[in-house]
């Protein structure tokens, strides 16, 4: 499996600066680069300026739209090609406007990609420096909510208060994201990724019935599950709510117990739930299962799940 | 291929994944994810039961029309042409429904 990386984030947040470090960060590994340009007017690779063992341009449109046929073609390419290692790791930066979430039903839908590609991390890089004006775009809070890690650009041209409100306000849409500060180009230290610590919400699992506080954010229901949990019907119940809301389920994410010390980790974007995996923990304690939904009122989400894993 | 439990997230609905480590737990998964979609296609008016040694599920409704369904997903489907309206796990009638039959099984065991 290639280990593939998704960059996403609003036009001039700072993507590339941020793929640059990412990159030279990668101390062990042969980085590629898939960067997806909205514009016709190719730039020039040396504008990208990062050090890479091979780099793609697709441009004239939007890899998560108009241009996802020609991703599928240059990821296809890319997996056959013969000189390719074990080191190799390929980072897609997607266009300023593209949102992750088809790009990530795209590589799990196909019979080829989903066999050949591990999507090991969603980067949502954000503009700390923005005015405001895209922050009350619905894709920004899309963007940060199927992060995985956020990382905060131009961090040094703005001010601690503000640093601090938007971090609220991201950890509000997505309370699961590790989130770093990115300081003249280069990363802060970033909090260790173990599955663990990146699965647990950090917000109030007994505030069952948190509302944000701005409309046209997301909602974050956070759900704790004891071991009285029962798959099957979670099986059910999950597939049933993405079948008829996977529109306005925005992200799944989850751990919950199998057997003591045993977890099965549960994700999900819109339609798509990834395979799920077992995890070993050393502490043992209750499972949880957040879920990042618009126009789904949380105690409906509560209510729903608990009835469903009492109904055997 | 998960190495705990065989899951081969390829050719397998991720629901097929055994919560466990124990031979017994996909089989105990089966079931429950069984009499739970039967539960919710009793409450719609329709059936759906386990065939093909588990591999499928058979929907059908009341006038005999049936579809065979290899995944959760397709069943969802199924119910939403049988029933012309699309299954709801929010559906307040639902919910009330199954809270019901847990209350009453909790009487049960009282």
């Amino acid at each position: 499996m290639i280990p593939l990386i998704v960059l996403a984030g609003s036009l001039g947040a700072g993507k590339t600066t941020v793929l640059r470090e990412l990159v030279e960060n990668q101390r062990d590994a042969r980085c590629h680069l898939i960067v997806n340009e909205i514009g016709e007017v190719p730039p020039s690779l040396g504008d990208f300026m990062v050090r890479s063992e091979s780099a793609v341009v697709l441009r004239g449109g939007c890899a998560c739209c108009i241009r996802r046929e020609d991703l599928v073609e240059d990821l296809i390419a890319f997996a056959n090609d013969r000189e390719r290692q074990d080191k190799d790791v390929l980072f897609l930066e997607l266009s300023g406007i593209a949102d992750p979430a088809p790009v990530i039903h795209t590589i799990f839908g196909h019979p080829f990609l989903a066999n050949h590609y591990d999507v090991q991390e969603v980067i949502t890089v954000v503009d700390a420096y923005d005015s405001g004006a895209t922050r009350r775009d619905g894709l920004w809070a899309r963007q940060i909510a199927l992060a995985d890690r956020c990382i905060l650009a131009k961090a040094d041209l703005v001010p601690n208060e503000i640093l601090d409100e938007l971090s609220a306000t991201i950890a509000e849409i997505n309370p699961w994201a590790s989130l770093v500060s990115s300081d003249h180009g280069h990363l802060g230290p970033a909090r260790p990724r173990r599955v663990s610590e990146a699965a647990r919400p950090v917000v109030d699992p007994t505030n069952l019935s948190a509302q944000p506080e701005h409309g046209a954010l997301p909602t974050v229901t956070s759900i704790m599950v004891g071991d009285r949990f029962d798959w099957g019907s979670f099986g059910v119940w999950l597939s049933l709510l993405l079948h008829r809301w996977g529109h306005d389920v925005l992200r799944v994410k989850g751990l919950v117990p199998a057997s003591p010390g045993e977890y099965v980790t549960i994700q999900a974007v819109h339609h798509v739930v990834f395979p799920p995996e077992h995890v070993t923990l050393e502490e043992h304690g209750e499972g949880h299962i957040v879920l990042i939904t618009k126009n789904i009122d949380t105690e409906r989400l509560r209510r729903s799940l608990d009835a469903f894993v009492q109904v055997n | 291929m998960c190495m705990v439990c065989e899951y081969l997230p390829s050719l397998e609905h991720w629901t097929a994944v055994n919560p466990g480590t124990s031979s017994e737990g996909r089989q105990r998964s089966f079931h429950s994810q069984t009499a739970c979609l039967a539960t919710v296609a009793t409450f719609y008016g329709l059936s759906v039961r386990p065939e093909l040694a588990g591999s499928a599920y058979m929907t059908s409704d009341k006038k005999g029309k049936a579809v065979l369904c290899r995944t959760i997903d397709e069943v969802w489907v199924a119910m939403g042409e049988l029933l012309g309206r699309e299954p709801d796990a929010l559906d307040p009638e639902l919910v009330g429904a199954l809270e019901s039959m847990r209350d009453q099984a909790r009487g049960e065991n009282r």
